[in-house]
């Protein structure tokens, strides 16, 4: 199964106080679609604009009108500037199924740059006419680590007149982003790289709105967190192979878990001597287990790491990564979390001499899914 | 060669476990390849009848270490000895 993480970042004209563009995006049980759309001009009007047409495209989407539809209804709907003669927002939609299949449908916005095996990808794109609009549509299978850029055209007119005599170009923009793929394929590096040099390109004084979305496709995007050992004690057995037998990445977050789970499935534990070891104990792995920590300190930071975020692309994470920075960046590259829960009082909490009340575990574990459905992805909580 | 396994877990860390690892990598027997450290998840042994941290040094736990007890042990074995 394959889904996509998304990250955004716009630049207002210079000294507007909101962007002229708009994204939106919006699941169903099927695909995901991400819409961006560019209002005429700049300022209020064009943002209005702007949010209306992916308003008016993603509602519909929701009520499972085909995207044929959605363009139909969009190029009748859109205004045309008596003056100018031309439709009031252009706009981008990059619809992405769960069996790979991918659409895009582009109306008068530069073309979605496809990353692919380090290289660019073009797609053949078929043109249509629907109510005298020129709408280009393709449909293509996607690979695991692909890239997709979707932009307005605020971008590549940077440095127009300025650095440069006609703006940097679709090409040029293209071939930087795979420049900066190849030195680091972490989506946020790349789209905050290429912004920053749009700002200076333009002498930061942007002359248009420019919004660039990056979108990472990545398999299997599921990941179980089995904390806290279970309650019934008889009931180890099932849980470990529950947890065992899933389809996606798996992570430990306990000692005692870690250790039920390394002696029912006869697997060692292996902690590495040399990761960082401050404020939370190492992290290590255990073969079909991607990632083992310890258990309410790494929740606790992990909720603090969320509380400081609203996208979890903003926030920048150093290496060596601590426990609870490699937990984050694995839930980020995820859809769903599923937490399995156990409920079996840890006697060792117990201890007076602790230096600080500890919270206990099931407080952790709601602050968490809270904090992660507003994050986007879907939470689900077995207690056992 | 003598084998020191530190437990990482949540008490034994708030405990000063993290001080203990590093006073084993910066012992000199560390350092010449004498000892051997390992991390290790909850030795589940802390509850009531051992006090955290807890060390087990050549399959046997002691508990209640701070670095000064652990240095001895490593230099001469002259620690609180369980």
């Amino acid at each position: 199964m394959l889904s996509a993480s998304v990250y955004m970042k716009s630049l207002n004209h210079h000294g507007e106080e909101v962007c002229g563009d708009n994204y939106q995006m919006q699941k169903t049980d099927e695909s995901k679609i991400f819409v961006l759309s560019d209002g005429l001009g700049s300022g209020i009007k064009a943002s209005i604009l702007a949010i209306l047409t992916t308003e008016i495209i993603t509602t519909m989407f929701e009520n499972e009108i085909g995207i044929e539809d959605i363009v139909e209804t969009i190029t009748k709907t859109l205004p045309v500037c008596k003056r100018r003669g031309i439709a009031y927002s252009t706009f981008t939609i990059v619809q992405i199924y769960k069996n790979g299949n991918i659409k895009i449908v582009n109306y008068d916005n530069p073309e979605v740059v496809i990353i692919r095996n380090k290289s660019i990808y073009q797609p053949r794109y078929q043109e249509s006419k629907i109510n005298d609009k020129i709408i280009k549509k393709c449909e293509l299978r996607l690979e695991k680590d692909d890239m997709l850029f979707m932009l307005t055209d605020g971008l590549l007119h940077a440095g127009l007149g300025n650095l440069m005599d006609f703006g940097w170009g679709w090409e040029s923009i293209a071939q930087y982003l795979r420049q900066i793929y190849m030195k680091s394929p972490d989506l946020k590096d790349i789209v905050d790289n290429l912004i920053d040099l749009t700002q200076i390109y333009y002498g930061n004084k942007p002359g248009d709105d420019a919004t660039l979305i990056g979108i990472k496709c990545i398999a299997r995007p599921k990941v179980m967190i089995f904390s806290g050992p279970p309650l019934d004690r008889q009931t180890d057995r099932f849980y470990v192979d529950k947890f065992l037998n899933y389809n996606g990445k798996k992570v430990l977050c306990g000692g005692t878990t870690g250790n039920i789970v390394a002696k029912l499935s006869g697997q060692e534990i292996e902690i590495n001597l040399d990761r960082k070891y401050k404020d939370l104990p190492p992290y290590g792995k255990m073969k079909n287990v991607e990632l083992v920590t310890e258990g309410v300190l790494t929740i606790k930071k992990l909720n603090e790491m969320l509380s400081k975020c609203n996208n979890m692309y903003e926030l920048k994470l150093e290496t060596p990564l601590d426990a609870a920075e490699k937990l984050f960046s694995i839930i980020r590259d995820c859809d769903v979390v599923d937490m399995l829960i156990g409920r079996r009082v840890n006697v060792f909490y117990h201890n007076p001499a602790l230096p600080f009340d500890m919270s206990i575990r099931s407080n952790l574990i709601r602050e968490l899914s809270e904090k992660l459905n507003k994050a986007g992805k879907t939470v689900n909580v077995e207690y056992c | 060669m003598m084998r020191i396994k530190i437990c990482v877990g949540t008490t034994c860390h708030l405990m000063g476990g993290s001080l203990l690892a590093d006073a084993v990598k910066n012992n000199r027997l560390y350092k010449k390849g004498e000892i051997k450290l390992e991390y290790a998840t909850c030795f589940g042994a802390c509850n009531g009848e051992y006090l955290s941290p807890v060390v087990e040094i050549d399959n046997k736990l002691y508990d209640d270490m701070n670095v000064e007890k652990l240095i001895n042990l490593m230099e001469d074995g002259r620690g609180d000895i369980r």
